[in-house]
């Protein structure tokens, strides 16, 4: 049983099908790459799978639960934390307050405790920032935390989100084109943060352009197009496939 | 950090010892009056309110006066009229004002921008046109009086003077948890959702609980402002609620610097001056002029702060203080370019 | 039944007012994604320049299509002197800069015309006239032939007129808009300059019915929006329909109960429109604006 579970989900847009019966699975310790033309569905299975969208038919299961049609932020309660393909920042919070918000669901301190300056606030800053600063340090951000995020180049700020996401200690991560706008030398870095954050144990769920990348670091492919799984296997496998090469050729080509 | 983090709280003493110098002459002196220096820090302490629904959590409202008026009433209500202790009475009106905020803020969450304000606006007008026609209980028109002075165990707050000090003293708990509060967990979720309300649920934020809290929080500082006007002018009416009020409260918010809690009490003091000036100077310009000409004043401030310093006073404030803490101190790391200057005195 | 009908013989004048100034607030809203706090404004402003222009001697016509004019200058300045220069900045901040002008308008109208509400005589003296069991005042008359030419106008405009298209282009895509070359900046300043005329023809119209006053602009304004959100935002049309409904129910509510009730009518109706159905009564048809 995979940690996550996409069963049959099929989603409309004003009788356009995004989705149609769309079933996958991402296991722990293991990324996931999430590949398709333009337009294909990806991330609007990321959105269904992290509560931003209720599929029309099919169910979602994390852990085994049924958490189909869930709000966001009881999905992200679980442990599913996510990236966007346009960036999320918080305008104008440091990089350290980033990785804060993201303990959020780690964290109890009410509004009364944080006015009265209760001690459970003093516990919760202290291990938020302990547990930041060594994340920061992980990301290679330590040098910045406490500019404005919006300060730091584009693909630094690709990393805050990866950051944010993170800092909730989730066991399933989705990631949407996390190297749109990096240079080769900055994908290869996130490529490899990525395995080694599978091997710690994360399930990582990829939306992904750069191929190279894909087949490099990804455990499992799964191929959209026009809303359908029309592949799925290892990288060498599904590299080879005739459907595959047909649907990305047919995207060149337009 | 030393100047950067000190520097406001010197400022607020400072302001509060000329508050204080300038109580005995208040009244010779031109577009102030002893009045005014309380009204400037009651008005202050309400905007605080708003300045956190509206510059960090990022709701707009324009009924925030309604919320003033329920901790006005209710203090009115149950001090005059079934003898309640003051304090009791303040912490009912800002349960209830809390209740009715976190309902509106139930309500409305799904309202964003223009929409939100529009359903704000129209809630203040709903509260105004309540208060003036349900006469058996407000007085309708007419309003209640008979407000008795506020107290706290032995201290009679009955003068000028000792409202000044009372509101002063209230408006730094407010600063002080409002700094407090922006500093922590749920500070964070709320102004996380101000920015974006996706990327604040994907860690598990919950958007519309988060808005009720923030709209109660905001509607709390407001009423208790509220409660201790009805104390201060002893009667109550719905002419100081409705939407030239919020309209005010609004002004005192932005011209002060909405991303900052210092933001409030520096336009409460802009706002008093531009409301006395107005008040004096065009009677002698306009002929048998009577009116809220004050109004003027109000939009062309809120114009021109938007266009020219869109940080608020507060933010020109604390881009000056930078400048000087990295003129008094330059051989601490150079500043990450002008980006820094957004984050400046939380 | 006769009584019902007296009703909404005095409801349409009204809420086709609402609906002119909804109208206004259709087009902005479409064109730049902003709601214009000083709609209602523009209104007032027609209305209290309509009644100084007679006043000062000019004849009738002129002087209210000088009046008309002015509005649509107040427009035009809206959107050049603070619209135009703060594009870029955030929804919150073009939001509390429309209340701004809002609110420095209104002062300019008190400090101008004073706390007092000013008089114009109907367009055309003599008893209300009757129309099926109802009185229907011949200004009410007025209003509503004014009306039914501005819907036309607008159509003829929307329809048949290349900045017309250019506009409605604006408002289905800025994005796409501004690849065929239609310049988003020119679009807004014809908006805010349509719809403040607009609602100038409705103030010099109206002035006679209730007279005029330098704080008109935020009730009529947010009975505007109110038309407009029952319109479901998108058309000109609906934003027209959805005033006559307001207007008429408006009208019952102050027969029926009491005439304290006729701002709660708006309100109520402002409330459940943008808590239960945003998207409008009338927007089934979404796209088109005609």
């Amino acid at each position: 049983m995979s940690l996550l579970q996409v069963e049959d989900v099929t989603v409309e847009f004003g009788g356009l099908r995004a989705l149609d019966g769309v079933s996958m699975g991402v296991d722990a310790g293991r990324v996931t790459a999430l590949i398709g033309p333009n337009g294909a569905g990806k991330t609007t299975l990321l959105n269904v799978v992290s509560g931003v969208l209720r599929p029309g038919r099919g169910r979602v299961r994390f852990r085994g639960r049924d958490v189909t049609g869930w709000p966001q932020h009881r999905v992200a309660g679980l442990g599913v934390a996510r990236t966007f393909q346009n960036l999320q920042l918080f305008g104008q919070m440091t990089v350290r307050e980033h990785l804060l918000v993201g303990r959020y669901r780690l964290t109890r301190t009410s509004f009364l405790e944080a006015v009265l300056r209760l001690p459970r606030h003093f516990r919760e800053e202290k291990e938020g920032r302990e547990a930041s600063d060594a994340l920061l340090s992980r990301l290679g951000l330590a040098d910045v935390a406490d500019w404005p995020a919006s300060a730091l180049p584009y693909g630094r700020q690709r990393l805050v989100e990866v950051g944010r996401a993170l800092a909730s200690e989730p066991s399933l991560l989705l990631l949407d084109e996390p190297t749109a706008g990096l240079s080769g030398a900055e994908a290869e870095e996130v490529g490899r943060l990525l395995r080694r954050l599978a091997a710690e144990g994360l399930a990582v769920l990829l939306v992904e352009h750069h191929m190279d990348l894909v087949m490099s670091y990804s455990d499992w492919v799964v191929v959209l197009d026009h809303g359908v799984v029309i592949a799925q296997g290892p990288p060498e496998q599904v590299q080879s496939d005739p459907q595959v090469i047909e649907a990305y050729l047919g995207e060149e080509a337009a | 950090m030393g100047l950067r983090r000190w520097a406001p709280l010197a400022l607020w003493a400072g302001a509060f010892g000329v508050g204080v110098l300038l109580m005995p002459i208040a009244d010779a002196l031109p577009f102030l009056t002893r009045a005014n220096l309380v009204v400037f820090a009651l008005h202050g302490i309400a905007a605080m309110g708003l300045t956190l629904v509206m510059g960090f959590a990022g709701q707009v409202s324009l009924g925030h006066a309604a919320f003033y008026g329920v901790g006005a009433y209710t203090t009115a209500l149950l001090t005059a009229k079934v003898d309640w202790h003051p304090l009791l009475a303040m912490a009912a009106g800002a349960v209830i004002a809390a209740v009715l905020a976190a309902l509106l803020g139930r309500i409305v969450f799904r309202l964003r921008g223009h929409f939100l304000a529009m359903a704000t606006l129209a809630f203040g007008l709903v509260f105004y046109v309540v208060m003036r026609s349900w006469d058996s209980l407000t007085g309708g028109n007419q309003g209640t009086g008979g407000i008795p002075d506020f107290t706290l165990g032995p201290l009679r707050f009955d003068s000028d003077t000792s409202m000044y000090l009372l509101a002063w003293a209230v408006l730094l708990l407010g600063l002080i948890a409002a700094r407090n509060l922006l500093s922590s967990r749920p500070g964070r979720a709320l102004v996380a959702m101000g920015s974006s309300e996706v990327a604040a649920a994907s860690v598990g934020i919950d958007v519309a609980r988060t808005k009720m809290a923030v709209f109660a929080l905001g509607a709390v500082y407001a009423s208790v402002a509220g409660s201790l006007y009805a104390h201060y002018v002893t009667y109550v009416s719905p002419e100081s609620f409705g939407l030239l009020p919020s309209l005010r409260f609004l002004v005192i918010s932005t011209v002060g610097g909405i991303d900052s809690v210092w933001g409030a009490p520096l336009g409460s003091a802009v706002v008093v001056l531009l409301t006395e000036g107005t008040r004096e100077l065009v009677p002698r310009f306009v002929s048998g002029a009577t009116g809220s000409y004050e109004i003027v004043a109000y939009g062309l401030a809120l114009v021109l702060v938007l266009l020219f310093l869109p940080r608020g006073l507060a933010g020109g404030a604390a881009l000056l203080v930078r400048r000087a803490a990295e003129w008094a101190g330059t051989r601490r790391q150079p500043a990450p370019t002008a980006a820094l200057e957004e984050v400046e005195l939380r | 039944m006769s009584e019902f009908l007296q009703f909404v013989a005095s409801g349409v004048g009204q809420g086709a007012i609402y609906g002119l100034v909804g109208v206004g607030f259709v087009i902005i809203y479409n064109v730049t994604g902003i709601i214009n706090f000083a709609q209602g404004h523009y209104l007032m402003l027609s209305a209290l320049a309509a009644v100084s222009l007679r006043e000062a001697g000019l004849p009738a016509v002129p002087a209210l299509l000088l009046a008309i004019v002015a509005g649509a200058l107040a427009g035009v300045a809206t959107d050049r002197l603070v619209i135009s220069p703060a594009r870029r900045h955030s929804t919150l901040t073009l939001i509390i800069l429309t209340v701004g002008v809002a609110i420095a308008v209104e002062g300019l109208a008190l400090l101008i015309w004073g706390v007092n509400p000013r008089r114009y005589a109907p367009f055309t003296a003599g008893p209300p006239l009757e129309v099926g069991g109802a009185a229907l005042s011949r200004q009410t008359l007025w209003v509503l032939a004014v009306t039914v030419a501005m819907a036309l106008a607008l159509w003829w405009f929307f329809q048949r007129t290349v900045v017309g298209k250019a506009m409605q282009a604006c408002a289905m895509n800025r994005d796409a808009a501004r690849l065929q070359a239609i310049n988003p900046a020119q679009m807004s300043l014809y908006a805010f300059t349509m719809a403040a005329a607009v609602a100038g023809v409705a103030g010099v119209v109206l002035v006679p019915i209730t007279s005029a006053y330098y704080d008109m602009g935020i009730p009529f304004g947010l009975k505007g929006f109110t038309a407009a959100v029952i319109g479901g935002l998108v058309s000109p049309f609906g934003a027209l329909a959805g005033g006559l409904l307001l207007g008429v129910a408006e009208a019952v509510a102050v027969g029926y109960v009491s005439s304290a009730m006729a701002e709660g009518v708006a309100f109520a109706v402002l409330a459940l429109m943008l808590v239960l159905r945003p998207e409008g009564l009338l927007a089934q048809v979404r796209t088109r604006w005609a």
